[in-house]
């Protein structure tokens, strides 16, 4: 049966249990590589599936002894831009400023979130006053835009504007003394888009 | 704060949460490089922004789900091809077909069901009877369980798999089969009522039919059907591809699911066995002698311990809590 040989088999590459223990240890961190340029949850989740899914098509051909790790954020790096890009939201000096144009930095400090921090984003956004929170929620969690808060809450996109403008004042004021302090990096342009998909 | 620099600061939030277009990052852009100070503002908020998307994707982001989600992604090229078996059994138009297939391994379990968001339902101390989505009632015996997709009426077919014991009344639905998946073995329907044992005596897969009509076959020899009447057991032996069918099979195959007996000039050990099959409770002759004891009696879902208390009473017995279960005490009869 066709079916059963798919397992029986060992793939003459990447082997599942290296694969899946990669996914495991990865995932999330390639998420959060991903939705700093993204700017959105799902599309970034989407983006480092399809990656995963992209290295485990091409098993055959990977090296387990390759780094993978680098290839695959290269690939979510690439992608992210993709995405920017066909999005028409691709600007390399707003991304300069923003630190995003050299992904070794980024992937540095991706991962590394002290417990203090953690725990100050809940307690920030908890002490929001409610209908800011709602309105800040909704747009984090929930992922809508500021026109479909405005429409679910029954306000103007001025009001969501305007408690969005609140919010991140007060989790600027909350947050400020645990963040780290980063050196914008200017890097100059970098060839990036060699793997390009 | 001035207007303007609200202005700003609505921009850089409108960028960092999605919202901004073209313009308005063509518009923040020109104004980063007009001064180190619009820079700074800029980084303040982008540190913030930083900070939370990551904790949105730590928080939010369940590892086991996402794994789940990639292999359903990679199998789906798998389903095309029992889409192509499937089209093949109906264009050869045997309707009500029941396929059954065992198997020692669990191979199966992934490729048919790692597919899809699955839910399952343990039963874990009692007999529990659910009904599907699809409107199919089923009842699971103490041990057993069943997995479904989240998903059952949307996919062509209404795959379902069990480990253990069931009894199986399918919602009528000529137009997407109700596939029983136990291990190797495959039980298909259209809307039927029968019964499934995929821990039957000696290893065997059992399946029994009370009404409707249903066909069974190996998975390898998916020509060789055998059609199955009311009434009639069907058994598969591991590692053999042959099924045999009969008429006679263990009368109360039901009592865990009915708690119905109904005994004339029975010989207690054998009442003993059901009973505790049917409530699910191991319970003991302390003296197996004392099993030639016969008797005539019937139970129609009472509780266990009222048909303890009849039993005591009818043959002169002592009946004892024992651990999880009983122990009865009685003399031999002559």
């Amino acid at each position: 049966m066709a079916l059963t040989e798919i397992r029986t088999i060992q793939p003459k590459g990447l082997r599942k249990d290296s694969f899946e223990e990669l996914f495991r240890k990865e995932f999330k961190n390639l998420c959060v590589f991903s939705i700093k340029y993204v700017k959105d949850m799902e599309t970034a989740r989407s983006i480092v599936q399809d990656c995963f899914i992209y290295i485990w098509e091409k098993r055959e051909t990977m090296d387990e002894e390759k780094n993978l790790k680098s290839y695959i954020t290269t690939m979510v790096y690439n992608r992210s831009l993709n995405y920017l890009r066909d999005q028409k939201k691709f600007d390399r000096n707003v991304l300069e400023f923003e630190g995003l144009m050299d992904e070794k930095s980024q992937m540095a400090d991706s991962g590394i979130m002290t417990r203090e921090l953690k725990g100050e984003i809940q307690n920030a956004i908890a002490d929001l006053p409610e209908k800011c929170r709602e309105v800040f929620l909704l747009s984090r969690e929930e992922n809508m835009k500021y026109k479909e808060i405005a429409d679910h809450l029954g306000i103007s996109i001025k009001t969501v504007e305007n408690q969005m403008g609140k919010a991140l004042k007060h989790l600027r004021e909350r947050l400020g003394p645990y963040l780290p302090i980063l050196l914008l990096s200017m890097f100059p342009y970098k060839e990036l888009f060699f793997l390009l998909n | 704060m001035t207007e303007e620099s609200t202005y700003y600061e609505n921009l850089i939030n409108r960028y960092f949460s999605g919202e901004a277009g073209e313009n308005e990052i063509a518009e923040l852009s020109s104004w980063l490089r007009k001064s180190e100070e619009n820079c700074d503002v800029f980084t303040q908020f982008r540190k913030v922004w930083h900070a939370m998307s990551q904790d949105l994707i730590m928080e939010n982001i369940d590892i086991d789900e996402e794994w789940l989600a990639l292999q359903a992604k990679l199998s789906s090229g798998k389903k095309i091809e029992m889409g192509r078996r499937r089209t093949l059994r109906i264009v050869t138009r045997i309707a009500a077909a029941v396929l059954l297939i065992l198997t020692i391994g669990f191979l199966l379990r992934n490729i048919i069901f790692g597919a899809d968001k699955t839910i399952e339902i343990l039963a874990q101390n009692e007999v529990i009877e659910t009904i599907l989505p699809d409107g199919s009632t089923i009842t699971l015996n103490a041990g057993s369980s069943l997995e479904y997709p989240k998903d059952i009426n949307e996919n062509d077919q209404r795959t379902v798999r069990l480990t253990g014991e069931a009894h199986f009344e399918v919602a009528h639905n000529p137009e997407k089969p109700f596939i029983v998946s136990a291990g190797d073995m495959r039980v298909e329907v259209l809307g039927t009522s029968f019964y499934v044992n995929t821990n039957g005596p000696d290893g065997k897969a059992q399946v029994i039919l009370i009404n409707g009509s249903v066909a069974l076959y190996h998975k390898d020899t998916p020509d060789k059907r055998t059609i199955l009447k009311p009434g009639e057991q069907a058994e598969a032996t591991p590692d053999k591809k042959e099924i045999s069918v009969g008429n006679t099979f263990e009368e109360y195959f039901m009592v865990w699911k009915t708690r119905s007996m109904s005994f004339e000039n029975e010989r207690l050990d054998r009442v003993v066995n059901i009973v505790s099959k049917a409530y699910n409770i191991p319970i003991k002759l302390s003296n197996p002698a004392c099993g030639n004891c016969k008797l005539s009696v019937s139970f129609e879902d009472q509780t266990l311990e009222s048909v303890l208390t009849v039993l005591e009473s009818t043959l002169d017995l002592e009946i004892k809590k024992d651990g999880r279960g009983y122990i009865v005490n009685g003399e031999p009869c002559e």
